[in-house]
């Protein structure tokens, strides 16, 4: 499992700085910077001037990780930023790490455009927009249509095509 | 192969079309060729560009995700490509990510650069895959080109099928065309090779067109007149030129003969003068010998009989001789006449063989005669007709050996044909062809065993043909004898001119003297020359004339004047005043004073024309030297009773 993990952080080329956070966090922040790129928000989402603000609920897995390699990237045409908080406000991509109970932020994001990842087994049926899941030594995700729909939310289809059917994770 | 330019035009033509069709197909369609395959490689790399980035698009999510079942998806797209034989996809790190194999025996490259490799039979695409505005990895698309290949081979097939087709039609209209152009071309060579076969320029080539063919043609015509023209005039030319030299050549031929004929008859008058001088010198000896031996001696008379036979005999000779000469004379001047009358030729014949026998008894020599036409009448001159037997006579008695046999025959046969055969000599047959020819003879030496002039058959040949007859000689050879054959037809057809002239002594008979004959006849005789005069003197005297003789024409004018003669007797060639003058001055004088007179001419002179410059000047006669006295006797005879004309 390490080995493989291992290969796989040599392949999206991560910065050596993010070696203490562990490999599947390291991936896990890759794909929440990507997602930003074939989503798309309205547009009285995010002010013009303003950043793509990526949050993560505390307490942070990725460390700095996730915070150094946004630095300088762009999303939308938005400079990104990231931020560890405790509730969904101000939000445009909102992390729930495993520990944490989403329901609470996931109700107080339901009313807002706000792509809601989380990695937990009942995390989409909770209303949250996509999920990680780890396959055969891999991540991949799992992507809750309507919650999208509902949140405002255009998903391209070139990642509904990579995500996993939901129903095989429901298993 | 031969070469282009030794090709007939036809053929030339022909192969200049196809090429020229075939080269200029060849060209576009190699043209067209490369355009086509250069386009259709353009459309591949266009195809293959747009494939790249529709993958790449459709790849970057699964790259950026690390989803390489995703990215093998993908790539199966390019399955609708059968072309394609492969394609891998690289992530950012230039690792492998995912490949789509069609079947097998390919791997993938390791780290390809971007960009497009092309080569004969494969193409290879390498495109960087970008994902925002960052390259997320590397597409490599292998694809064969056996498309392009067949591609070349369908337009190569389709290229090699129009050039055949193309070729087959330009030949079926270069046959044609060219034909505008070789046909003319052909026909006019045509005309030429059979001009120059057989050289007949009236042959023409047709002009068909009006172009430049059409222009060598007339040109072609034009030329053959001035050759047809030249060559006309050159055998015009050839011809008078020919004409020329035969007529220069006969010219030479004619002048050759001439020169031949004249040294001939040079060469034979000086024969015959010798003949000559030899025959009339020999009967000359005999007198001249004789009448010295009559003044030296005392002969008795038995002697002196035999001396003047012999002179007398001689000198008929002689006389004969000189007749011959003068009948010669007129022969070649085409003065002979004849004196035609109704003829016996057997009584003729018989006078003839009668003259021939004392010279044939003489060599013992038998005359037979055998005439079968008695009486055979004809018209003619009865003394030339007696002249030409007695001369075949006489010839074949000359030429016959002693003993021998002279044959006469005589017979009608449409008209009479006359035959004296002798078994003599005979003639040699390069000689017979020349038997008539006057001067001839045989034998032309001095030193000949046969006398005489040569003249006698030429003689007989003229007479017997101015009696409209013909003559001929035949012989079987030397020492075999000869043959004369004389046919003369039985009325003459002729009148022959001179008729009317009295003729001379032969016109009388024979005479005997008779002392008593010009008895009391008073003659006048006049002749320059001495011993003429006295012998004429003597002659009438013999007759028992009163003769009284002049020398000259005033000597007889004198005598006139004492008495008027009954017969003028004058010599016409005298000098100072001739014959002719003296009968003009008797005739001037009254017919009482002796002006009617008849005078007989005597004279050397003895062709037809003296006797008619004789008879016209005033003359009742004309007596020929010599003169038979008998004759000339009874002519003044005659003339003394007043019979002198008939």
């Amino acid at each position: 499992m390490t080995s493989i993990l291992a290969v796989l952080v040599a392949l999206l080329g991560l910065p050596v700085s993010a070696q203490d956070v562990p490999l599947e966090y390291r991936v896990k922040a890759a794909y929440l910077f990507n997602f930003t790129r074939f989503v798309e928000w309205p547009e009285d989402a995010i002010a013009a001037a303003a950043p793509l603000i990526i949050c993560v609920a505390a307490p942070n897995p990725f460390g700095a990780a996730l915070a150094e390699m946004v630095v300088g990237e762009q999303a939308l045409g938005h400079a990104l930023a990231v931020r560890t908080v405790q509730q969904a406000a101000g939000c445009h991509v909102l992390f729930v790490p495993e520990p944490v109970n989403a329901e609470p932020l996931l109700r107080d994001a339901r009313a807002h455009p706000v792509l809601t990842v989380g990695e937990s087994p009942d995390f989409l049926r909770l209303g949250g927009v996509i999920s990680f899941v780890v396959e055969d030594g891999k991540v991949r995700f799992e992507i809750n249509q309507e919650a999208a729909q509902r949140s405002r939310l255009r998903i391209s289809s070139r990642l509904l095509r990579l995500a996993r059917p939901p129903d095989r994770t429901a298993k | 192969m031969k070469r282009f330019r030794d090709l007939p035009i036809r053929r030339k033509l022909v192969v200049m079309t196809v090429a020229s069709t075939t080269v200029a197909l060849l060209l576009a369609s190699g043209g067209f060729l490369a355009w086509d395959i250069l386009t259709y490689r353009n459309e591949i790399l266009r195809d293959l560009a747009v494939q790249s980035r529709i993958i790449g698009e459709n790849s970057a999510a699964p790259l950026v995700f690390n989803d390489d079942t995703a990215a093998g998806e993908t790539l199966a797209a390019l399955e609708l490509r059968p072309r394609v034989i492969m394609a891998c996809l690289y992530n950012a790190d230039g690792r492998l990510f995912a490949t789509y194999h069609r079947g097998r025996g390919t791997t993938c490259p390791p780290r390809p650069a971007a960009g497009v490799e092309f080569g004969w039979s494969d193409a290879r695409f390498a495109a960087p895959v970008t994902y925002i505005n960052g390259t997320v990895g590397t597409l490599f698309i292998y694809r064969e080109l056996g498309d392009v290949l067949e591609r070349l081979l369908i337009g190569l097939g389709a290229v090699t099928t129009l050039l055949v087709l193309c070729t087959i039609v330009a030949v079926l209209i270069g046959s044609r065309l060219q034909q505008s152009i070789a046909q003319p071309l052909l026909d006019l060579a045509g005309i030429a090779r059979r001009v120059s076969d057989t050289k007949d320029y009236g042959l023409r080539a047709v002009p068909i067109s009006s172009d430049e063919i059409g222009v060598v043609v007339h040109a072609f015509n034009d030329m053959l007149d001035r050759i047809g023209e030249r060559t006309e005039q050159l055998s015009r030319s050839n011809a008078d030129l020919e004409r020329e030299v035969d007529e220069r050549k006969r010219m030479e031929v004619e002048r050759t003969m001439l020169l031949a004929r004249e040294r001939d008859a040079n060469r034979l008058k000086d024969e015959f003068l010798a003949t000559l001088s030899h025959e009339l010198r020999t009967p000359l000896n005999a007198v001249l010998g004789w009448t010295r031996v009559l003044r030296a001696t005392q002969p008795g008379q038995e002697k002196q009989a035999r001396a003047l036979e012999s002179i007398e005999r001689n000198a008929r000779t002689q006389a004969r001789l000189i007749e011959d000469l003068l009948e010669v004379s007129r022969i070649v001047t085409g003065k002979l006449r004849l004196q035609v009358r109704p003829a016996d030729l057997a009584a003729i014949v018989d006078a003839a063989v009668d003259v021939s026998q004392p010279a044939a008894a003489a060599k013992r020599i038998r005359i037979e005669a055998d005439i079968e036409a008695r009486p055979a009448m004809t018209s003619g001159d009865p003394d030339r007709l007696q002249q030409v037997i007695w001369n075949l006579l006489s010839n074949a008695v000359k030429f016959t050996p002693v003993g021998g046999v002279v044959r006469v025959h005589l017979r009608r046969d449409h008209g009479f044909t006359l035959t004296v055969q002798d078994t003599g000599i005979g003639i040699d047959p390069t000689f017979l062809p020349h038997m008539f020819e006057p001067f001839r003879q045989a034998d032309g030496s001095a030193s000949r065993e046969h006398g005489g002039l040569g003249l006698g058959l030429a003689i007989v040949r003229q007479i017997v043909e101015l009696h409209g007859g013909t003559v001929s000689a035949r012989s079987e050879g030397a020492n075999r004898g000869a043959r004369f054959e004389v046919h003369l037809p039985s009325e003459l057809g002729i009148d022959a001119p001179g008729l009317r002239l009295d003729t001379s002594a032969a016109a009388l008979p024979a005479p005997r003297v008779d002392p008593h004959l010009l008895a009391s006849v008073r003659v006048l005789v006049v002749d320059d020359e001495e011993d003429a005069r006295e012998l004429l003197k003597t002659t009438f005297e013999a007759f028992g004339a009163d003769v009284t003789a002049a020398s000259s024409t005033e000597e007889a004018m004198e005598c006139f004047e004492r008495s008027t003669p009954d017969v003028l007797v004058s010599d016409l060639g005298m000098p100072f005043e001739d014959g002719y003058a003296l009968i003009r001055r008797v005739r001037a004088r009254p017919p009482q004073h002796g002006g009617l007179v008849p005078a007989v001419a005597l004279t050397a002179y003895a062709s037809p024309n003296d006797r008619l410059m004789a008879l016209s000047a005033g003359y009742q006669a004309h007596v020929a030297k010599p003169y038979e006295p008998a004759e000339v006797a009874a002519l003044v005879r005659r003339l003394s009773r007043g019979a002198a004309t008939p």
